[in-house]
């Protein structure tokens, strides 16, 4: 870079330092965001924020916007180790598997000179950000990360970032590369890789729990060692405590230390000359956005020690829920549970809305919809003594019933519950009798058999 | 000038058609849509921008992610719908194409009107097979998604080669190069297009047919 990066001017080589700064940053981010196991959707904004770096709504969940600056700050210059995000698999067991390893790599050899930096650069980088989020969609790991969050799963998806090297021997044998975004710049080519495990059988010799071979201390390079091994940490974790908002986003340093810190709308615009089609960038004619001081932007909550375990028992993909809802989970599969809750508050005549506990307990609107049903239940005019003790449901005005309850549902249930029994298992027929009228009903069926087939083969007509 | 041209083919089950098209299309504006413009005074101008949707396929193991625009989604779906509808719907074709062109304008001197000029196709070719039963439905489920997969994947590349683009245009000439008529959005100027073709199986007494009326005409 040193010996080619003097055919750029000093804000240029600024803008493009910075440029990959945050390329990185929200590939990072999209890859992370693309495991957590839930769709994302993003709404287009016809007038920029200004936050929105490459003109796409990528939200950042703020512990990957910490570990990816941490390990971005460990580089000595743009790019000069490659970046790593390690995706792995990790099982209740503890079991953990490699599942694929993102890499952006820098090489200088290859230089595009007819490239602007600004928004040329800029531009191509959004454009390999979009492959990045078609591409990260494609690999099997996409798959395991969208079933995790169906409740009973066994295992989390986990991520890591690291500088150098990748270490595609934990992937297993017969791995797949890929090439996913490519941003030819001035000062050399950056690229943005993956390659992922084929073989998704776990065995104990596939497991990456401790590493296969002996590793020395100094078995790595200085350089490209992987120094501080940092532990994987649960796609989800950042994204369950979501606190996420525009401010959050940008440390105002990000915002001060280059003009040109966002997307075109207010730092920078792009002036077109008359007689020249192509643009060309006016930079630092905007004003700076107010941000509020760090430490009144919402905090993450402090990183506790992150045992799986324990965030599996809570659901580790699942939506965020207080841990009192949870013992409730086994009596909501009783129908109508909220109807019975409604029957306590009867006897005691209060009024539901005045009753503390129920509003409390119900935090969802969906609740709050079903208590207010149940005040006008109240009215019901049936009584509870004819219906069986198991059967509760029936005593109460159904939201679409008519008044007389024996027109409606708990009619219909008595019916079903003390149903006639079928003449056929009043009689006392031997069974030579039943295996002579199940002969005769098939002798019938078998000379009838062609007007069945012509009856299935009108249907067959009329589908054509 | 001419046109880049990619073209994909693919055997499907009919109730495949519209998520293969649309998971190929919008992969495809992803990357040829912008965020609008917005043009402060003369030259210069500010971009909105673009949303990101994760869509899930119903009836092949694939999700696809497009742009965050629900009227262009819209416009999408109803050209591939009507592509499906002549695929599945009438008796003879049983196979067609679809094409989706990014093209831009050259104004023409009165009366003529405005020049398209193409500058990418990317055409995708279906052949609808019948499946008999859900085994092999599922099979084709996820083959059709690991191919689409690769696909995506190529798309990625050709777009990452960084190829020619319309230049960005001054505000007068915006909607020679861009599709301004969204509001949230703006992708380059697009059409969709698509043709269906007799079945392979008739085509032999078809040619037969035509043979022996030309022999005649002699």
């Amino acid at each position: 870079m040193a010996s080619t990066s003097g055919r750029l001017s000093a804000q240029d080589r600024k803008d493009l330092e910075k440029f990959t700064n945050f390329f990185v940053l929200k590939s990072l981010q999209i890859i992370v965001q693309s495991r957590l196991g839930e769709k994302i959707k993003t709404k287009s904004k016809p007038v920029s924020s200004g936050a929105d770096w490459f003109n796409l709504a990528i939200k950042d969940t703020p512990e990957v916007h910490i570990e990816a600056k941490k390990v971005i700050a460990g580089q000595q210059s743009m790019l000069a180790q490659n970046v790593c995000t390690e995706i792995s698999l990790r099982t209740t067991e503890g079991e953990t598997m490699v599942l694929e390893t993102w890499y952006t790599d820098f090489d200088s050899e290859e230089i595009d000179s007819s490239v602007k930096v600004s928004y040329g650069v800029y531009n191509r980088m959004g454009i390999a950000l979009k492959s990045l989020f078609g591409v990260s969609r494609v690999p099997p790991a996409y798959r395991l990360a969208r079933k995790q969050s169906i409740n009973g799963s066994d295992y989390v998806i986990c991520y890591r970032f690291y500088l150098g090297e990748p270490q595609f021997f934990q992937l297993g044998d017969g791995y797949q590369k890929s090439t996913v975004g490519v941003v030819p710049t001035p000062v050399g080519k950056i690229t943005l890789n993956l390659a992922y495990r084929t073989k998704l059988l776990m065995s104990p010799h596939r497991t990456t729990r401790d590493l296969p071979f002996e590793v020395k201390d100094d078995h790595f390079k200085s350089e490209c060692s992987p120094r501080k091994q940092t532990e994987p940490k649960p796609c989800s974790l950042g994204f369950r405590r979501t606190s996420i908002s525009d401010d959050c986003r940008l440390d105002s340093q990000d915002l001060c230390s280059t003009t040109f810190s966002t997307s075109p709308p207010d730092y920078a615009y792009i002036t077109a000359a008359s007689s020249y089609k192509t643009p060309a960038i006016n930079i630092g004619t905007g004003t700076k956005q107010q941000l509020p001081p760090i430490d009144q932007r919402p905090q993450s909550a402090p990183e506790k020690s992150n045992s799986f375990s324990t965030l599996h028992r809570v659901g580790a993909f699942a939506q965020p829920k207080s841990l009192k809802d949870i013992p409730l989970k086994g009596l909501e599969e009783i129908p109508f549970l909220s109807l019975l809750n409604n029957q306590a508050v009867k006897t005691d005549t209060t009024p539901v809305k005045d009753n503390p506990e129920t509003c409390s307990s119900s935090g969802e609107n969906m609740e709050t919809a079903n208590s207010s049903t149940g005040s006008e239940l109240n009215k019901s005019t049936s009584s509870q003594t004819s219906a069986p003790d198991d059967f509760v449901m029936v005593e109460l005005k159904t939201p679409f019933a008519g008044v007389d309850s024996n027109n409606d549902l708990g009619r219909f249930y008595r019916d079903c519950q003390g149903a006639l029994s079928q003449s056929m298992f009043e009689e006392g027929t031997t069974l030579n009798d039943t295996l002579d009228q199940v002969t005769t009903q098939l002798a019938m069926f078998e000379t009838k058999m062609k007007d069945f087939d012509d009856f299935v083969g009108s249907f067959h007509e009329l589908d054509q | 000038m001419n046109a880049r041209s990619q073209v994909f083919e693919l055997s499907v089950e009919g109730r495949q058609i519209e998520e293969v098209v649309q998971s190929l299309f919008h992969t495809l504006l992803l990357h040829r849509t912008l965020g609008k413009f917005h043009y402060k005074q003369e030259g210069s101008y500010s971009i909105g921008t673009v949303g990101i949707v994760d869509e899930d396929c119903d009836f092949i193991d694939l999700t696809y992610v497009r742009v965050g625009s629900d009227n262009l989604d819209l416009a999408i779906r109803r050209e591939i719908a009507s592509f499906r509808d002549s695929l599945r719907f009438n008796d003879g074709p049983r196979s067609g194409q679809i094409s989706l062109e990014f093209y831009q304008k050259k104004r023409a001197r009165w009366p003529f009107q405005a020049e398209c000029i193409p500058w990418e196709v990317w055409t995708v070719k279906l052949d609808v097979i019948n499946l008999a039963n859900e085994h092999e439905r599922q099979v084709c489920r996820e083959k059709i998604g690991e191919l689409l997969s690769e696909k995506v994947l190529f798309v990625a590349e050709i777009m990452n080669r960084h190829e020619y683009v319309p230049k960005t245009p001054n505000q007068s000439e915006l909607d020679l190069i861009f599709d301004t008529s969204f509001l949230d959005v703006q992708p380059y100027l697009y059409r969709i297009s698509h043709s269906t073709t007799e079945p392979s199986s008739t085509s032999v007494g078809i040619s037969m047919r035509k043979f022996l009326k030309d022999t005649l005409a002699l």
